[in-house]
């Protein structure tokens, strides 16, 4: 099976995926206990007013076709509109989904840059200090709740150093093309506006990565302990090869992959921690969004939040099946 | 002995294993040479040390082995003693290894063409830069291997991954992987053992072409009598970590002086009659190896001395060394006249 085969039947593999998820999500909102709409008009409004917004909300027809309809909206960029905000979802959507989406991201590359040397360098060093100070260090890692060392955090570099801001997002670059931060501000070449952006991500950005920093950096050690073990390190190291071209290129390729699946199964981990990260800095992302939406049973908002956090969750998992297939022929072949 | 000394030399070799078990004695005094030319095998069971001899040639033993006694000389250099910068300049250009299994010998993530262009490249060198600059010298270079080493489609291959390719083809990069470097020793760890028979016989007849023409020594490493007659010119027969007998490989066949390699004849499936004896017994607990002779346990000829002293290689007929009581020196016994 070529490359591109084994891509396109990945991406048709997703396709059912999408549609479960949808279903699920959208039976799910509508046994929730609660009626949104006496919810939404309040104790005052009379039985007509309800009945006018539920046949306006489409709630009065069978849950097939309220289905049905919602998927028709929802490939027209439609999202219904929120009971909440008072506006369309999709408006919602554009300014909250990229604050979280920049600050998930941005943790992923943390976790990647910094889990996978740490992770090497414990396991060229096994049984050393250092590779103990390691798994120690990483081991609380994973254990810290993430919420719990976003406050630590404040109160180290926001309060006592004052280095960083404490809460926000800081404000918005002259110009939003893509409406992440970071991103604007390098292609408008604003620097300024970069730094400032920077300085208000980085805590709740390594916040939130610590926990998929560690499981990578464990993850990345011990199969790296495994890769030396094999006949092909051995062999390697018979031709004379230089040790960074053994490990570095060598064997981190073998041991990458099977770390690969992890990275995407942690950024669902990252989409679910930065709801409790972005509550601690005011990050104006999904999580106020959501959560709110949920507790005000504002259906259209609960079920697109988590339509594109599933979609997101699929879509990095389709990336990283097709890096697994790019870098490990074997996937592609069926072996192995 | 040649005048100029063997290629390589390997003296009393002592190598201690730390187990969970306690210290397990894997190779106990090893003698063994190679002549410049010649192709030699060292031929026993599994786990009786040969592919620990072979390592530790190379200085790639596993951390818990401890090297307790002896010398490897090479070129008159004694590399148990070289520091790992100067085997790093030895590995592969100067002493270069055929790994076993060509399933797992090859790193599946690599194409054949990467893999030795790397070798090409980098052999030798104290670090590697970042990305390849495959000339068409380098590209050339591996071809010209490939072709060697006579696989069919050289320019195919180049860019295959191992897993597209059969396990007689794995085998031949394995073997142009060896050969890169232009090494003068090659050590072949069971080479073919696992493939089929056909492929196996016709891969060790390619190689002992490339050996002959290309002026080779030869190590090879088997648990296979008919393979070592195959392809050496002298055999070493080793038992338990140390060296039963060593003789001319034709010479062994008409006759085996150890009661070990008698068995281990005896042991060889043949076309006519049954299948082979095999020896009574295992191989030796390492830990608490038996304390003189280590075949005497499963040895039909065992006497009282077996028992209370190791017997020492000695010269027991014209070129044909015996680690066994039941041989005397020839020079001891009065036959060693025309030694001089």
């Amino acid at each position: 099976m070529g490359f591109r085969t084994y891509v396109l039947r990945r991406i048709l593999h997703m396709i059912p995926v999408m549609v479960g998820l949808s279903i699920l999500i959208f039976v799910i909102s509508r046994v929730m206990p609660g009626d949104p709409v006496r919810l939404a008009l309040g104790p005052e409004a009379n039985i007509e007013q309800i009945e006018q917004l539920r046949r306006l909300m489409g709630l009065d027809k069978p849950v097939h076709m309220q289905y049905i309809s919602y998927v028709a909206g929802v490939f027209r960029g439609d999202f219904g509109y929120s009971l909440l905000t008072r506006r369309a979802v999709a408006q919602d959507l554009k300014d909250f989904f990229p604050a979280t989406f920049e600050l998930t991201t941005l943790a992923m590359i943390l976790s990647i840059l910094l889990g996978v040397p740490l992770g090497v360098r414990a396991a060229v060093r096994k049984d050393s200090l250092e590779d103990h100070l390691n798994r120690v260090v990483a081991l609380a890692g994973v254990a810290l709740p993430r919420f719990w060392l976003a406050i630590l955090l404040q109160l180290a570099f926001a309060y006592h150093l004052g280095l960083l801001p404490t809460i926000g997002r800081g404000p918005a670059p002259a110009s939003q093309i893509t409406g992440l931060y970071l991103l604007d501000s390098l292609l408008t070449l604003d620097f300024n506006a970069f730094i400032v952006s920077l300085k208000h991500i980085a805590m709740p950005a390594f916040a939130l990565s610590v926990g998929t920093l560690a499981q990578i950096m464990r993850l990345i050690r011990a199969s790296m302990i495994e890769e030396m073990r094999r006949d092909h390190a051995l062999a390697a190291r018979s031709y004379g090869l230089p040790s960074n071209l053994i490990i570095y290129r060598y064997l981190l390729k073998n041991a990458f992959t099977s770390t690969l699946t992890i990275i995407g199964l942690s950024y669902g981990f990252l989409l679910g921690n930065a709801f409790l990260v972005e509550r601690v800095f005011a990050w104006p992302g999904m999580a106020f969004y959501g959560v709110d939406t949920l507790l005000a049973k504002d259906f259209n908002g609960v079920i697109a939040v988590t339509l594109v956090v599933g979609v997101a969750y699929a879509v990095t998992n389709l990336l990283v099946d097709i890096l697994y297939g790019f870098i490990d022929p074997r996937i592609r072949y069926g072996e192995g | 002995m040649n005048p100029t000394g063997p290629l390589l030399a390997i003296q009393d070799l002592g190598i201690h294993m730390r187990t969970y078990e306690g210290r397990a004695r894997v190779l106990n005094g090893v003698r063994l040479a190679i002549h410049e030319g010649e192709t030699v095998a060292l031929v026993g069971e599994t786990g009786c040390g040969k592919s620990i001899t072979a390592k530790a040639i190379l200085g790639l033993l596993p951390p818990n082995a401890e090297i307790v006694s002896g010398s490897i000389a090479f070129k008159g250099r004694d590399l148990l003693r070289l520091s790992e910068e100067e085997l790093h300049g030895i590995r592969g250009r100067q002493i270069a290894m055929i790994f076993q299994d060509p399933s797992t010998a090859l790193n599946p993530v690599f194409t054949v063409g990467e893999q030795l262009t790397d070798v090409v490249l980098w052999q030798g060198a104290r670090s590697a830069t970042i990305g390849r600059r495959v000339t068409p010298e380098v590209r050339q270079r591996c071809l010209e291997i490939l072709r060697l080493v006579r696989i069919p489609d050289p320019e195919g291959a180049f860019g295959r991954y191992p897993v597209e390719l059969s396990g007689g083809m794995r085998q031949r990069v394995l073997i142009a992987l060896a050969l890169v470097g232009r090494p003068e020793l090659l050590i072949a760890d069971e080479l073919g053992t696992a493939l089929d028979v056909s492929v196996q016989d016709q891969i060790l007849l390619e190689l002992r072409e490339l050996v002959r023409t290309g002026g080779l020594s030869v190590l090879y490493i088997t648990h296979n009598l008919g393979v070592a007659r195959l392809v050496s010119d002298r055999i070493y027969v080793m038992y338990g970590g140390e060296i039963a007998e060593m003789a001319p490989a034709a010479e062994i066949f008409r006759r085996q002086l150890h009661p070990y390699s008698q068995g281990l004849l005896a042991a060889v499936p043949r076309l006519t009659g049954t299948m082979g004896e095999g020896i009574e017994g295992r191989i030796p607990d390492y830990v608490n190896p038996p304390p003189a002779c280590r075949f005497e346990p499963r040895c039909p000829f065992r006497m009282e001395v077996c028992r209370l002293q190791r017997p020492l290689l000695v010269e027991a007929e014209r070129d044909r060394w015996v680690a066994c009581h039941l041989h005397g020196s020839r020079e001891d016994s009065g036959s060693g006249e025309e030694s001089g």
